[in-house]
């Protein structure tokens, strides 16, 4: 797989691993509301460029402060993970411009 | 040790904090509480905290942070500090001898606990903003 197609992929998956955590963060008070997430690693490896076929999981368990009205999103991890996905998807467009201006370079044959 | 991982020793302090500060608000809440389904006036909630391994997926890079760990609540215990006993006849709850049982909070106390919750609280979102910065540093190496 080439570096383009790649970046590509991670960075159609960082995207909807957004919506997903919006969607927690949004249901933080949903009362039996079950966290969803997805397992990036797993998701790079399968083959296929099609955010359809993506496995999103549920936390049964609640670990804790929202557990009355079993709701399982906790939301300060919520947070950071947005923040980390976030991260990511800057590093992967960084990335990707680095690549493009690779190209660049040698179309304008080095000048 | 990667500065994602500091980002999820961050987030477990955050979420640790948040239920110290729960059993505060409601610790004050309660603190007129005389009458509990087992009985008796409404006692103090404290929250005890243990270290927990935030990486858990088993791999060399996890077993070799072992020693950097994030938090998580061990469980919810019962103050069983005495009960404040003040006289007031004219309430339901009073005794023979016209004393009421009130629960074992100390507002100051709480607080107390409350704003170091709050300071805890911050620290913690600075270590994850910080590890961010640092991280979005990095991207311009190079630049």
């Amino acid at each position: 797989m080439d570096t383009l197609s790649l970046l590509e992929k991670a960075l159609n998956v960082r995207a909807y691993y957004h919506k997903v955590l919006a969607s927690n963060i949004a249901n933080v008070e949903t009362p039996g509301y079950a966290e969803k997430t997805i397992d990036y690693n797993a998701e790079i490896e399968r083959p296929g460029n099609d955010v359809r076929n993506i496995e999103v999981k549920e936390k049964e368990e609640p670990d804790g402060s929202n557990a009355l009205d079993h709701n399982t999103v906790s939301m300060e991890e919520q947070m950071v993970k947005l923040t980390e996905n976030n991260m990511m998807f800057d590093a992967f467009v960084q990335l990707i411009g680095k690549k493009f201006s690779m190209l660049k370079y040698v179309i304008n044959e080095g000048r | 040790m990667g500065i994602l991982d500091v980002m999820k020793i961050g987030a477990s302090g955050l979420t640790a904090e948040r239920a110290r500060m729960e059993a505060v608000s409601s610790n004050l809440a309660n603190v007129h509480t005389t009458r509990t389904d087992e009985g008796g006036p409404y006692r103090k909630k404290d929250i005890v905290f243990i270290p927990t391994d935030v990486s858990g997926d088993g791999s060399f890079g996890s077993m070799l942070n072992e020693k950097f760990e994030g938090v998580k609540v061990d469980e919810v215990v019962e103050s069983d500090k005495p009960f404040q006993q003040t006289y007031d006849p004219s309430h339901p709850d009073a005794d023979a001898n016209g004393y009421v049982t009130y629960p074992n909070v100390n507002v100051m106390e709480e607080m107390g606990d409350m704003i170091a919750a709050t300071r805890a609280y911050e620290a913690n979102v600075n270590v994850v903003n910080s590890a961010k910065d640092m991280f979005l540093k990095t991207l311009d190496i190079g630049k």
